[in-house]
Protein backbone atom coordinates (compact mmCIF):
# COMPACT_ATOMS: atom_id res chain seq x y z
CA UNK A 1 0.00 0.00 0.00
CA UNK A 2 1.02 3.46 -0.77
CA UNK A 3 1.14 6.15 1.99
CA UNK A 4 -0.46 8.16 0.52
CA UNK A 5 -3.26 5.67 0.44
CA UNK A 6 -3.17 5.51 4.05
CA UNK A 7 -3.32 9.47 4.45
CA UNK A 8 -6.55 9.30 2.61
CA UNK A 9 -8.09 6.20 4.75
CA UNK A 10 -7.20 8.46 7.92
CA UNK A 11 -8.67 10.85 6.52
CA UNK A 12 -12.24 9.43 5.07
CA UNK A 13 -12.13 7.38 8.79
CA UNK A 14 -12.43 10.64 10.40
CA UNK A 15 -14.95 11.43 8.18
CA UNK A 16 -17.51 9.03 9.25
CA UNK A 17 -19.76 9.70 11.84
CA UNK A 18 -18.91 9.06 15.08
CA UNK A 19 -21.66 6.59 15.97
CA UNK A 20 -21.07 4.44 13.32
CA UNK A 21 -17.06 3.43 14.53
CA UNK A 22 -18.69 3.15 18.24
CA UNK A 23 -21.10 1.03 16.49
CA UNK A 24 -18.46 -1.12 14.93
CA UNK A 25 -16.66 -1.27 18.39
CA UNK A 26 -19.76 -2.06 20.38
CA UNK A 27 -20.51 -4.71 18.15
CA UNK A 28 -16.96 -6.15 18.03
CA UNK A 29 -16.48 -6.03 21.79
CA UNK A 30 -19.56 -8.05 22.08
CA UNK A 31 -18.34 -10.64 19.37
CA UNK A 32 -15.28 -11.04 21.05
CA UNK A 33 -17.03 -11.63 24.83
CA UNK A 34 -19.02 -14.51 23.46
CA UNK A 35 -15.66 -15.86 21.96
CA UNK A 36 -13.52 -15.78 25.03
CA UNK A 37 -16.64 -15.92 27.91
CA UNK A 38 -16.91 -19.79 28.10
CA UNK A 39 -13.07 -19.77 28.47
CA UNK A 40 -12.94 -17.55 31.08
CA UNK A 41 -16.28 -18.88 32.88
CA UNK A 42 -14.17 -22.02 32.58
CA UNK A 43 -11.06 -20.67 34.27
CA UNK A 44 -13.27 -18.91 37.09
CA UNK A 45 -15.04 -22.24 37.93
CA UNK A 46 -11.89 -24.31 38.36
CA UNK A 47 -10.95 -21.61 41.20
CA UNK A 48 -14.05 -22.03 42.69
CA UNK A 49 -15.28 -24.23 46.01
CA UNK A 50 -18.08 -25.22 47.82
CA UNK A 51 -21.99 -25.27 46.56
CA UNK A 52 -20.96 -22.30 43.70
CA UNK A 53 -18.19 -25.05 42.30
CA UNK A 54 -21.36 -27.28 41.16
CA UNK A 55 -21.94 -25.54 38.05
CA UNK A 56 -20.66 -23.55 35.14
CA UNK A 57 -22.17 -20.56 35.59
CA UNK A 58 -21.50 -17.17 33.62
CA UNK A 59 -19.40 -15.49 36.39
CA UNK A 60 -16.44 -13.12 35.85
CA UNK A 61 -14.97 -13.97 39.36
CA UNK A 62 -14.79 -17.12 42.10
CA UNK A 63 -17.20 -16.39 45.11
CA UNK A 64 -14.89 -18.48 47.18
CA UNK A 65 -11.86 -18.62 45.50
CA UNK A 66 -9.28 -21.87 46.13
CA UNK A 67 -6.64 -23.74 44.58
CA UNK A 68 -7.94 -27.20 45.88
CA UNK A 69 -9.66 -28.30 42.46
CA UNK A 70 -5.54 -27.76 41.17
CA UNK A 71 -4.56 -29.84 43.95
CA UNK A 72 -6.82 -32.39 43.56
CA UNK A 73 -6.13 -32.57 40.72
CA UNK A 74 -2.39 -33.28 40.63
CA UNK A 75 -3.17 -35.56 43.92
CA UNK A 76 -6.39 -38.04 42.03
CA UNK A 77 -5.25 -38.11 38.00
CA UNK A 78 -2.03 -38.77 36.61
CA UNK A 79 -2.36 -34.79 35.08
CA UNK A 80 1.56 -33.91 35.28
CA UNK A 81 2.08 -37.04 33.32
CA UNK A 82 -0.25 -36.28 30.66
CA UNK A 83 1.42 -32.91 30.31
CA UNK A 84 4.40 -34.25 30.13
CA UNK A 85 3.07 -36.98 27.42
CA UNK A 86 1.16 -34.08 24.78
CA UNK A 87 5.07 -32.25 25.10
CA UNK A 88 7.35 -34.96 24.10
CA UNK A 89 4.57 -36.00 21.23
CA UNK A 90 4.27 -32.43 19.85
CA UNK A 91 7.73 -31.59 20.47
CA UNK A 92 9.48 -34.08 18.61
CA UNK A 93 6.70 -35.07 16.32
CA UNK A 94 7.02 -31.00 14.29
CA UNK A 95 10.73 -31.37 14.76
CA UNK A 96 10.33 -34.57 12.64
CA UNK A 97 7.97 -33.31 9.97
CA UNK A 98 10.02 -30.20 9.95
CA UNK A 99 12.75 -32.61 8.99
CA UNK A 100 10.68 -34.85 6.56
CA UNK A 101 8.63 -31.91 5.16
CA UNK A 102 11.99 -29.40 4.37
CA UNK A 103 13.89 -32.17 2.94
CA UNK A 104 10.97 -33.65 0.99
CA UNK A 105 9.93 -30.12 -0.07
CA UNK A 106 13.10 -29.33 -1.47
CA UNK A 107 13.60 -32.30 -3.70
CA UNK A 108 10.08 -31.33 -5.15
CA UNK A 109 10.89 -27.89 -5.76
CA UNK A 110 14.92 -28.38 -6.86
CA UNK A 111 15.77 -31.56 -8.46
CA UNK A 112 15.09 -33.72 -11.21
CA UNK A 113 14.13 -37.58 -10.94
CA UNK A 114 11.79 -39.87 -12.54
CA UNK A 115 8.20 -40.49 -11.35
CA UNK A 116 8.89 -36.50 -9.64
CA UNK A 117 5.36 -35.20 -10.57
CA UNK A 118 3.64 -38.65 -10.14
CA UNK A 119 4.77 -38.80 -6.60
CA UNK A 120 4.27 -35.24 -5.73
CA UNK A 121 0.54 -35.39 -6.58
CA UNK A 122 0.11 -38.70 -5.19
CA UNK A 123 1.40 -36.80 -1.92
CA UNK A 124 -1.20 -33.65 -2.22
CA UNK A 125 -3.99 -36.38 -3.06
CA UNK A 126 -3.23 -37.84 0.07
CA UNK A 127 -4.95 -34.82 1.97
CA UNK A 128 -7.97 -35.77 0.37
CA UNK A 129 -8.36 -38.69 2.33
CA UNK A 130 -9.96 -38.68 5.63
CA UNK A 131 -7.79 -39.83 8.41
CA UNK A 132 -10.37 -42.08 9.55
CA UNK A 133 -10.55 -44.00 6.55
CA UNK A 134 -6.61 -45.34 7.81
CA UNK A 135 -7.25 -45.29 11.23
CA UNK A 136 -8.43 -49.08 11.79
CA UNK A 137 -5.63 -49.87 9.20
CA UNK A 138 -3.20 -48.04 11.54
CA UNK A 139 -4.32 -49.85 14.56
CA UNK A 140 -3.68 -52.84 13.44
CA UNK A 141 -0.34 -52.36 12.11
CA UNK A 142 0.55 -51.02 15.23
CA UNK A 143 -0.87 -53.70 17.31
CA UNK A 144 1.05 -56.25 15.13
CA UNK A 145 4.64 -53.74 15.89
CA UNK A 146 3.32 -54.06 19.41
CA UNK A 147 3.76 -50.42 19.22
CA UNK A 148 -0.24 -49.58 20.93
CA UNK A 149 0.61 -47.69 24.12
CA UNK A 150 3.77 -45.90 23.18
CA UNK A 151 5.42 -42.87 22.07
CA UNK A 152 6.43 -43.59 18.66
CA UNK A 153 2.78 -44.78 17.45
CA UNK A 154 1.30 -41.32 18.87
CA UNK A 155 3.84 -39.24 17.28
CA UNK A 156 4.21 -41.20 13.99
CA UNK A 157 0.95 -40.38 11.63
CA UNK A 158 2.12 -36.77 12.02
CA UNK A 159 5.70 -37.03 10.82
CA UNK A 160 5.31 -36.45 7.23
CA UNK A 161 2.95 -33.52 6.33
CA UNK A 162 1.36 -33.31 2.34
CA UNK A 163 0.54 -29.72 3.37
CA UNK A 164 4.00 -29.36 4.68
CA UNK A 165 5.55 -30.96 1.83
CA UNK A 166 3.32 -28.47 -0.36
CA UNK A 167 3.91 -25.79 1.25
CA UNK A 168 7.82 -25.82 1.18
CA UNK A 169 7.64 -26.64 -2.29
CA UNK A 170 5.52 -23.58 -3.09
CA UNK A 171 7.83 -21.62 -0.65
CA UNK A 172 10.74 -22.46 -1.96
CA UNK A 173 9.63 -22.12 -5.94
CA UNK A 174 9.30 -18.26 -5.41
CA UNK A 175 12.93 -18.14 -4.38
CA UNK A 176 15.60 -17.72 -6.67
CA UNK A 177 18.41 -20.02 -7.26
CA UNK A 178 21.27 -17.68 -7.57
CA UNK A 179 21.83 -18.85 -3.72
CA UNK A 180 22.48 -22.27 -4.17
CA UNK A 181 24.27 -21.84 -7.60
CA UNK A 182 26.93 -19.61 -6.45
CA UNK A 183 27.65 -21.97 -3.15
CA UNK A 184 27.82 -25.02 -5.34
CA UNK A 185 29.88 -23.23 -7.45
CA UNK A 186 31.98 -22.65 -4.54
CA UNK A 187 32.06 -26.77 -4.33
CA UNK A 188 29.17 -27.17 -1.59
CA UNK A 189 27.81 -30.56 -1.65
CA UNK A 190 24.19 -30.94 -1.48
CA UNK A 191 24.06 -31.98 2.16
CA UNK A 192 25.60 -28.55 2.65
CA UNK A 193 23.75 -26.90 0.94
CA UNK A 194 20.61 -28.03 2.22
CA UNK A 195 21.42 -27.51 6.07
CA UNK A 196 23.30 -23.98 5.68
CA UNK A 197 21.28 -22.63 2.47
CA UNK A 198 18.09 -23.75 1.91
CA UNK A 199 16.86 -24.29 5.74
CA UNK A 200 17.24 -20.59 6.41
CA UNK A 201 15.76 -19.52 3.71
CA UNK A 202 12.71 -21.65 4.17
CA UNK A 203 12.15 -19.92 7.48
CA UNK A 204 8.62 -18.47 7.13
CA UNK A 205 7.30 -21.69 5.72
CA UNK A 206 9.21 -23.80 8.81
CA UNK A 207 7.56 -21.39 10.75
CA UNK A 208 3.84 -21.73 9.50
CA UNK A 209 4.81 -25.18 9.37
CA UNK A 210 5.25 -25.71 12.86
CA UNK A 211 2.70 -24.04 13.97
CA UNK A 212 0.46 -26.03 12.76
CA UNK A 213 1.82 -29.14 13.42
CA UNK A 214 2.40 -28.36 16.59
CA UNK A 215 -1.65 -27.45 17.14
CA UNK A 216 -2.67 -30.99 15.11
CA UNK A 217 -0.74 -32.64 18.16
CA UNK A 218 -1.31 -31.10 21.03
CA UNK A 219 -4.69 -30.87 19.91
CA UNK A 220 -5.35 -33.96 18.68
CA UNK A 221 -7.90 -36.57 20.10
CA UNK A 222 -9.48 -39.67 18.30
CA UNK A 223 -6.20 -41.20 17.07
CA UNK A 224 -4.15 -40.96 20.24
CA UNK A 225 -7.64 -42.31 22.19
CA UNK A 226 -7.51 -45.27 19.92
CA UNK A 227 -3.89 -46.38 20.22
CA UNK A 228 -2.87 -45.56 23.89
CA UNK A 229 -4.97 -47.85 26.64
CA UNK A 230 -3.07 -47.30 29.73
CA UNK A 231 -3.59 -44.27 32.01
CA UNK A 232 0.02 -43.49 31.75
CA UNK A 233 0.71 -42.79 27.88
CA UNK A 234 -2.50 -40.52 27.40
CA UNK A 235 -1.99 -37.29 26.23
CA UNK A 236 -3.89 -33.97 27.97
CA UNK A 237 -7.49 -34.36 25.47
CA UNK A 238 -7.57 -38.00 25.79
CA UNK A 239 -6.39 -37.79 29.65
CA UNK A 240 -8.98 -35.20 30.59
CA UNK A 241 -12.17 -36.45 28.10
CA UNK A 242 -11.88 -40.04 29.84
CA UNK A 243 -10.99 -39.21 33.11
CA UNK A 244 -14.29 -40.74 35.32
CA UNK A 245 -15.82 -37.99 37.39
CA UNK A 246 -13.14 -37.84 39.91
CA UNK A 247 -14.14 -37.18 43.64
CA UNK A 248 -13.73 -33.17 43.23
CA UNK A 249 -16.16 -33.14 40.27
CA UNK A 250 -16.65 -30.24 37.62
CA UNK A 251 -13.84 -27.70 39.17
CA UNK A 252 -11.58 -30.15 39.15
CA UNK A 253 -11.66 -31.23 35.63
CA UNK A 254 -12.04 -27.74 34.61
CA UNK A 255 -9.00 -26.91 36.50
CA UNK A 256 -7.32 -29.57 34.35
CA UNK A 257 -8.72 -28.46 31.13
CA UNK A 258 -7.37 -24.70 31.92
CA UNK A 259 -4.12 -25.78 32.12
CA UNK A 260 -4.47 -27.41 28.79
CA UNK A 261 -5.40 -24.26 27.05
CA UNK A 262 -2.44 -22.09 29.04
CA UNK A 263 0.45 -23.50 26.48
CA UNK A 264 -1.74 -22.44 23.35
CA UNK A 265 -2.80 -19.40 25.27
CA UNK A 266 0.48 -18.47 25.34
CA UNK A 267 1.37 -18.67 21.67
CA UNK A 268 -1.76 -17.37 20.52
CA UNK A 269 -0.29 -14.30 19.10
CA UNK A 270 2.21 -16.18 17.23
CA UNK A 271 0.30 -18.80 16.04
CA UNK A 272 -2.44 -16.36 14.26
CA UNK A 273 0.40 -14.71 12.49
CA UNK A 274 1.90 -18.26 11.17
CA UNK A 275 -1.21 -19.66 10.50
CA UNK A 276 -2.78 -17.35 8.75
CA UNK A 277 0.60 -16.45 6.47
CA UNK A 278 1.45 -20.14 5.72
CA UNK A 279 -2.51 -20.22 4.57
CA UNK A 280 -2.02 -17.17 2.05
CA UNK A 281 1.25 -18.89 1.27
CA UNK A 282 -0.14 -22.49 0.72
CA UNK A 283 -3.46 -22.53 -0.34
CA UNK A 284 -4.53 -18.48 -1.91
CA UNK A 285 -1.48 -18.24 -4.13
CA UNK A 286 -0.98 -22.20 -4.91
CA UNK B 1 16.02 -39.61 -21.07
CA UNK B 2 13.96 -40.33 -18.19
CA UNK B 3 13.27 -37.28 -16.87
CA UNK B 4 11.90 -36.14 -20.81
CA UNK B 5 8.80 -34.47 -19.89
CA UNK B 6 8.41 -34.45 -16.28
CA UNK B 7 10.61 -31.47 -15.64
CA UNK B 8 10.29 -28.16 -18.56
CA UNK B 9 13.58 -26.67 -16.54
CA UNK B 10 15.93 -25.54 -18.90
CA UNK B 11 19.01 -28.30 -18.90
CA UNK B 12 22.46 -26.91 -16.97
CA UNK B 13 25.61 -26.70 -18.91
CA UNK B 14 27.09 -29.81 -16.87
CA UNK B 15 27.14 -33.41 -18.22
CA UNK B 16 23.76 -34.33 -18.17
CA UNK B 17 24.00 -38.25 -17.45
CA UNK B 18 26.27 -38.61 -14.91
CA UNK B 19 24.94 -35.66 -13.02
CA UNK B 20 21.13 -36.41 -13.38
CA UNK B 21 22.07 -40.56 -12.03
CA UNK B 22 23.50 -38.44 -9.08
CA UNK B 23 20.62 -36.45 -8.48
CA UNK B 24 18.30 -39.39 -8.46
CA UNK B 25 20.09 -40.48 -5.68
CA UNK B 26 20.33 -37.74 -4.02
CA UNK B 27 16.38 -36.76 -4.27
CA UNK B 28 15.68 -40.86 -3.53
CA UNK B 29 18.29 -39.89 0.00
CA UNK B 30 16.25 -36.62 1.04
CA UNK B 31 13.24 -38.50 0.07
CA UNK B 32 13.59 -41.79 1.85
CA UNK B 33 12.33 -41.08 5.45
CA UNK B 34 8.71 -39.64 4.28
CA UNK B 35 8.39 -42.00 1.74
CA UNK B 36 9.02 -44.67 4.43
CA UNK B 37 6.44 -43.57 6.96
CA UNK B 38 4.32 -42.13 4.38
CA UNK B 39 3.72 -45.50 2.15
CA UNK B 40 4.11 -47.42 5.64
CA UNK B 41 1.89 -45.42 7.61
CA UNK B 42 -0.76 -43.67 5.01
CA UNK B 43 -1.05 -45.15 1.90
CA UNK B 44 -0.85 -48.89 3.13
CA UNK B 45 -3.53 -48.28 5.53
CA UNK B 46 -5.38 -46.69 3.05
CA UNK B 47 -5.55 -49.51 1.03
CA UNK B 48 -5.60 -52.18 3.83
CA UNK B 49 -8.71 -50.22 4.84
CA UNK B 50 -10.42 -51.17 1.20
CA UNK B 51 -9.26 -54.25 1.86
CA UNK B 52 -10.72 -54.72 5.45
CA UNK B 53 -13.74 -53.99 4.16
CA UNK B 54 -14.38 -56.85 2.53
CA UNK B 55 -13.66 -59.54 5.51
CA UNK B 56 -15.60 -60.09 8.69
CA UNK B 57 -12.68 -58.80 11.00
CA UNK B 58 -12.78 -59.17 14.65
CA UNK B 59 -10.24 -57.41 16.63
CA UNK B 60 -9.03 -61.03 18.28
CA UNK B 61 -9.06 -63.85 15.96
CA UNK B 62 -8.71 -65.16 12.34
CA UNK B 63 -10.58 -62.52 9.93
CA UNK B 64 -12.82 -64.28 7.18
CA UNK B 65 -13.47 -63.46 3.90
CA UNK B 66 -17.22 -62.17 2.88
CA UNK B 67 -16.98 -60.38 -0.37
CA UNK B 68 -19.52 -57.51 -0.29
CA UNK B 69 -21.30 -59.04 2.64
CA UNK B 70 -20.25 -55.66 4.86
CA UNK B 71 -21.70 -53.43 1.94
CA UNK B 72 -24.92 -55.12 1.70
CA UNK B 73 -25.41 -54.99 5.40
CA UNK B 74 -24.27 -51.40 5.44
CA UNK B 75 -26.91 -50.52 2.96
CA UNK B 76 -29.45 -52.20 5.45
CA UNK B 77 -28.54 -50.61 8.55
CA UNK B 78 -30.86 -47.87 9.40
CA UNK B 79 -28.05 -46.85 12.42
CA UNK B 80 -25.54 -45.74 9.29
CA UNK B 81 -28.43 -44.42 7.52
CA UNK B 82 -29.09 -41.99 10.60
CA UNK B 83 -25.39 -41.41 11.45
CA UNK B 84 -25.36 -40.56 7.73
CA UNK B 85 -28.64 -38.22 8.19
CA UNK B 86 -26.81 -36.70 11.54
CA UNK B 87 -23.74 -35.77 10.04
CA UNK B 88 -25.26 -33.85 7.09
CA UNK B 89 -27.76 -32.05 9.21
CA UNK B 90 -24.78 -31.25 11.49
CA UNK B 91 -22.99 -30.22 8.20
CA UNK B 92 -26.09 -27.85 7.25
CA UNK B 93 -26.10 -26.53 10.58
CA UNK B 94 -22.98 -25.51 11.21
CA UNK B 95 -21.19 -25.08 7.31
CA UNK B 96 -23.27 -22.13 5.86
CA UNK B 97 -23.79 -20.40 9.56
CA UNK B 98 -19.88 -20.42 9.76
CA UNK B 99 -18.91 -19.29 6.79
CA UNK B 100 -21.55 -16.33 6.75
CA UNK B 101 -20.56 -15.43 10.53
CA UNK B 102 -17.10 -15.46 9.43
CA UNK B 103 -17.19 -13.22 6.50
CA UNK B 104 -19.13 -11.01 8.05
CA UNK B 105 -16.88 -10.41 10.98
CA UNK B 106 -14.33 -10.46 8.16
CA UNK B 107 -15.51 -7.66 6.82
CA UNK B 108 -15.66 -5.53 9.82
CA UNK B 109 -12.47 -6.57 11.54
CA UNK B 110 -11.19 -5.70 7.99
CA UNK B 111 -11.72 -2.00 8.74
CA UNK B 112 -8.80 0.43 9.22
CA UNK B 113 -9.95 1.43 13.40
CA UNK B 114 -7.22 1.15 15.88
CA UNK B 115 -7.97 -1.95 18.24
CA UNK B 116 -8.45 -4.33 15.32
CA UNK B 117 -5.84 -6.47 15.86
CA UNK B 118 -7.01 -7.30 19.34
CA UNK B 119 -10.48 -8.52 18.64
CA UNK B 120 -8.94 -10.49 15.82
CA UNK B 121 -7.13 -11.79 18.29
CA UNK B 122 -10.30 -12.69 20.98
CA UNK B 123 -12.23 -13.86 18.11
CA UNK B 124 -9.44 -16.36 16.92
CA UNK B 125 -8.75 -18.11 20.72
CA UNK B 126 -11.86 -20.52 20.20
CA UNK B 127 -10.05 -22.16 17.29
CA UNK B 128 -6.31 -22.99 18.85
CA UNK B 129 -7.99 -25.16 21.84
CA UNK B 130 -8.43 -28.22 21.55
CA UNK B 131 -12.42 -29.71 20.49
CA UNK B 132 -12.23 -32.20 23.30
CA UNK B 133 -11.19 -30.25 25.69
CA UNK B 134 -13.54 -26.82 24.90
CA UNK B 135 -16.21 -30.25 24.87
CA UNK B 136 -15.68 -30.47 28.65
CA UNK B 137 -16.45 -27.04 29.34
CA UNK B 138 -19.17 -27.02 26.77
CA UNK B 139 -21.11 -29.56 28.72
CA UNK B 140 -20.27 -27.51 31.54
CA UNK B 141 -22.68 -24.25 30.40
CA UNK B 142 -25.08 -26.33 28.81
CA UNK B 143 -25.97 -28.08 31.92
CA UNK B 144 -29.29 -27.31 33.65
CA UNK B 145 -27.85 -24.99 35.77
CA UNK B 146 -25.04 -23.84 33.52
CA UNK B 147 -24.11 -20.33 32.26
CA UNK B 148 -26.39 -21.27 28.48
CA UNK B 149 -29.26 -21.41 31.04
CA UNK B 150 -28.18 -18.69 33.17
CA UNK B 151 -27.85 -15.94 30.06
CA UNK B 152 -31.33 -17.39 28.96
CA UNK B 153 -33.28 -16.91 32.19
CA UNK B 154 -31.91 -13.22 32.66
CA UNK B 155 -33.00 -12.61 29.37
CA UNK B 156 -36.44 -13.82 29.75
CA UNK B 157 -35.92 -16.75 27.62
CA UNK B 158 -37.40 -20.55 27.96
CA UNK B 159 -34.58 -22.75 29.41
CA UNK B 160 -33.67 -26.17 27.64
CA UNK B 161 -31.80 -29.59 28.42
CA UNK B 162 -29.04 -28.64 25.89
CA UNK B 163 -27.61 -31.80 25.15
CA UNK B 164 -30.40 -34.32 27.09
CA UNK B 165 -33.27 -33.81 24.48
CA UNK B 166 -33.23 -35.68 21.37
CA UNK B 167 -34.41 -32.79 19.57
CA UNK B 168 -31.75 -30.55 20.50
CA UNK B 169 -28.38 -32.25 20.78
CA UNK B 170 -27.29 -32.10 17.32
CA UNK B 171 -27.93 -28.23 17.43
CA UNK B 172 -26.10 -27.52 20.36
CA UNK B 173 -23.23 -29.32 19.27
CA UNK B 174 -23.38 -27.70 16.08
CA UNK B 175 -22.95 -24.13 18.22
CA UNK B 176 -20.28 -24.58 19.86
CA UNK B 177 -18.56 -25.81 16.44
CA UNK B 178 -19.56 -22.86 14.90
CA UNK B 179 -18.12 -20.50 18.23
CA UNK B 180 -15.08 -22.77 17.31
CA UNK B 181 -14.22 -22.77 13.67
CA UNK B 182 -15.50 -19.14 13.09
CA UNK B 183 -12.12 -17.60 13.87
CA UNK B 184 -10.10 -19.19 11.55
CA UNK B 185 -12.15 -18.69 8.58
CA UNK B 186 -13.10 -15.32 9.73
CA UNK B 187 -8.47 -14.76 9.43
CA UNK B 188 -8.90 -16.58 6.11
CA UNK B 189 -11.55 -14.68 4.46
CA UNK B 190 -9.63 -11.19 6.12
CA UNK B 191 -6.34 -12.22 4.06
CA UNK B 192 -8.67 -12.69 0.40
CA UNK B 193 -10.41 -9.18 1.57
CA UNK B 194 -6.94 -7.72 2.16
CA UNK B 195 -6.31 -9.58 -2.10
CA UNK B 196 -8.88 -7.01 -2.95
CA UNK B 197 -7.32 -3.53 -4.93
CA UNK B 198 -7.81 -0.48 -2.78
CA UNK B 199 -7.90 0.90 -6.88
CA UNK B 200 -10.74 -0.84 -7.80
CA UNK B 201 -12.87 -0.21 -4.83
CA UNK B 202 -11.93 3.26 -5.37
CA UNK B 203 -13.17 3.54 -8.63
CA UNK B 204 -16.30 1.93 -8.29
CA UNK B 205 -16.81 5.10 -5.47
CA UNK B 206 -16.05 7.59 -7.70
CA UNK B 207 -18.56 5.82 -10.12
CA UNK B 208 -20.95 6.39 -7.24
CA UNK B 209 -21.29 3.05 -6.23
CA UNK B 210 -23.17 2.81 -2.93
CA UNK B 211 -20.82 0.73 -0.04
CA UNK B 212 -23.65 -2.01 -0.11
CA UNK B 213 -23.01 -2.54 -4.06
CA UNK B 214 -19.61 -2.61 -3.81
CA UNK B 215 -19.49 -5.21 -1.05
CA UNK B 216 -21.60 -7.48 -3.07
CA UNK B 217 -21.02 -6.41 -7.15
CA UNK B 218 -17.03 -5.81 -6.31
CA UNK B 219 -15.40 -7.11 -3.29
CA UNK B 220 -17.55 -10.75 -3.27
CA UNK B 221 -17.21 -11.80 -6.67
CA UNK B 222 -13.30 -10.63 -6.02
CA UNK B 223 -12.99 -13.11 -3.62
CA UNK B 224 -15.43 -15.83 -4.05
CA UNK B 225 -12.69 -18.45 -4.86
CA UNK B 226 -11.31 -18.12 -1.18
CA UNK B 227 -15.02 -18.52 -0.27
CA UNK B 228 -15.28 -21.92 -2.07
CA UNK B 229 -12.45 -22.96 -0.59
CA UNK B 230 -12.80 -22.04 3.16
CA UNK B 231 -16.55 -24.04 2.05
CA UNK B 232 -14.99 -26.90 1.37
CA UNK B 233 -12.36 -27.18 4.21
CA UNK B 234 -15.43 -26.54 6.58
CA UNK B 235 -17.42 -28.91 4.95
CA UNK B 236 -14.40 -31.85 5.19
CA UNK B 237 -13.97 -30.76 8.73
CA UNK B 238 -17.55 -31.07 9.52
CA UNK B 239 -17.98 -34.47 8.30
CA UNK B 240 -15.07 -35.62 10.48
CA UNK B 241 -16.65 -34.50 13.26
CA UNK B 242 -16.19 -37.09 16.59
CA UNK B 243 -14.46 -35.07 19.75
CA UNK B 244 -17.11 -33.24 20.01
CA UNK B 245 -19.75 -36.16 20.02
CA UNK B 246 -17.75 -37.91 21.61
CA UNK B 247 -16.96 -35.81 24.85
CA UNK B 248 -20.39 -34.09 25.30
CA UNK B 249 -23.31 -36.72 24.00
CA UNK B 250 -21.81 -39.98 23.62
CA UNK B 251 -24.15 -40.14 20.24
CA UNK B 252 -26.56 -39.75 22.56
CA UNK B 253 -29.41 -39.53 23.94
CA UNK B 254 -30.69 -42.31 21.84
CA UNK B 255 -28.87 -42.24 18.44
CA UNK B 256 -29.46 -38.43 18.05
CA UNK B 257 -26.07 -37.23 17.48
CA UNK B 258 -24.20 -40.42 16.31
CA UNK B 259 -22.25 -38.77 13.49
CA UNK B 260 -20.31 -40.80 10.90
CA UNK B 261 -16.84 -40.76 12.72
CA UNK B 262 -18.58 -41.83 16.11
CA UNK B 263 -20.64 -44.39 14.51
CA UNK B 264 -17.33 -45.91 12.91
CA UNK B 265 -15.08 -45.84 16.32
CA UNK B 266 -18.64 -47.28 17.90
CA UNK B 267 -18.44 -50.10 15.29
CA UNK B 268 -14.29 -50.88 15.71
CA UNK B 269 -13.59 -49.90 19.49
CA UNK B 270 -17.24 -50.59 20.95
CA UNK B 271 -18.89 -53.03 18.77
CA UNK B 272 -15.10 -54.89 17.90
CA UNK B 273 -16.56 -55.23 14.20
CA UNK B 274 -13.21 -53.87 12.42
CA UNK B 275 -14.00 -54.79 8.56
CA UNK B 276 -17.23 -53.04 8.98
CA UNK B 277 -16.32 -50.02 10.98
CA UNK B 278 -13.79 -50.22 8.00
CA UNK B 279 -16.73 -49.91 5.42
CA UNK B 280 -18.47 -47.51 7.24
CA UNK B 281 -15.22 -45.28 6.71
CA UNK B 282 -14.82 -45.94 2.99
CA UNK B 283 -18.25 -44.86 2.63
CA UNK B 284 -17.45 -41.47 4.56
CA UNK B 285 -14.52 -41.23 2.11
CA UNK B 286 -17.12 -41.42 -1.09
CA UNK B 287 -19.52 -39.11 0.70
CA UNK B 288 -16.60 -36.09 1.26
CA UNK B 289 -15.43 -36.56 -2.31
CA UNK B 290 -19.00 -36.45 -3.74
CA UNK B 291 -19.81 -33.63 -1.61
CA UNK B 292 -16.50 -31.51 -2.60
CA UNK B 293 -17.47 -32.46 -6.24
CA UNK B 294 -20.51 -31.59 -6.29
CA UNK B 295 -19.57 -27.69 -4.05
CA UNK B 296 -16.99 -27.03 -7.03
CA UNK B 297 -19.25 -27.68 -9.30
CA UNK B 298 -22.15 -25.23 -7.60
CA UNK B 299 -20.20 -22.80 -6.12
CA UNK B 300 -17.04 -22.61 -8.35
CA UNK B 301 -18.79 -20.54 -11.17
CA UNK B 302 -16.98 -17.47 -10.54
CA UNK B 303 -13.29 -18.93 -10.19
CA UNK B 304 -12.23 -18.54 -13.80
CA UNK B 305 -13.60 -14.83 -13.87
CA UNK B 306 -11.26 -13.43 -11.12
Amino acid sequence: MSPNMSIRTTRRVRGTTVARVSGTYVLLAGLSLVAVAPLVFMAVASFESGAAAQNLSAKWWPTTPTLRNYTDLFEHTRMIRWFINSTIVAVVGTFLALLTSSTAGYVFARMNFPLRSVLFWSFVAALMIPTQVMLIPQYFLLARLDWLDTYQALILPGVTSAFGIFLIRQYLQSIPREFEESARVDGANEGQIYLWIMLPLMGPALATLATIQFINYWNEFLYPLVVTNSDNMRTLPVGLATLPTPSGGLPEVLAGTTIALIPVLILVPWLQRYLTGGLVMGGLKG
Amino acid sequence: MADSGLNKRPTRHVPLSRRHKREVWLALAFLAPTLVVFFGFRNLPALGGLAMSLFDWPIIGTPKFVGTANFTALMNDPLFWAALKNTLTFTALTVPATVIIALALASIVNQRLPGMRIFRLALFIPFITSTAVVAIVWKGLYGSKGAVNQVFSTLHLPTADWLSNPDLALVSVAVMAIWKEVGFIMLILLAGLQTVPKEVVEAARIDRANSFQIYFRIVLPLILPIVLLVTILSTISSFQVFDATYVMTGGGPGYSTTTLVYYIYNSAFVGLRMGYAATIALALLVVILAVSLIQRRLLGGGEDES
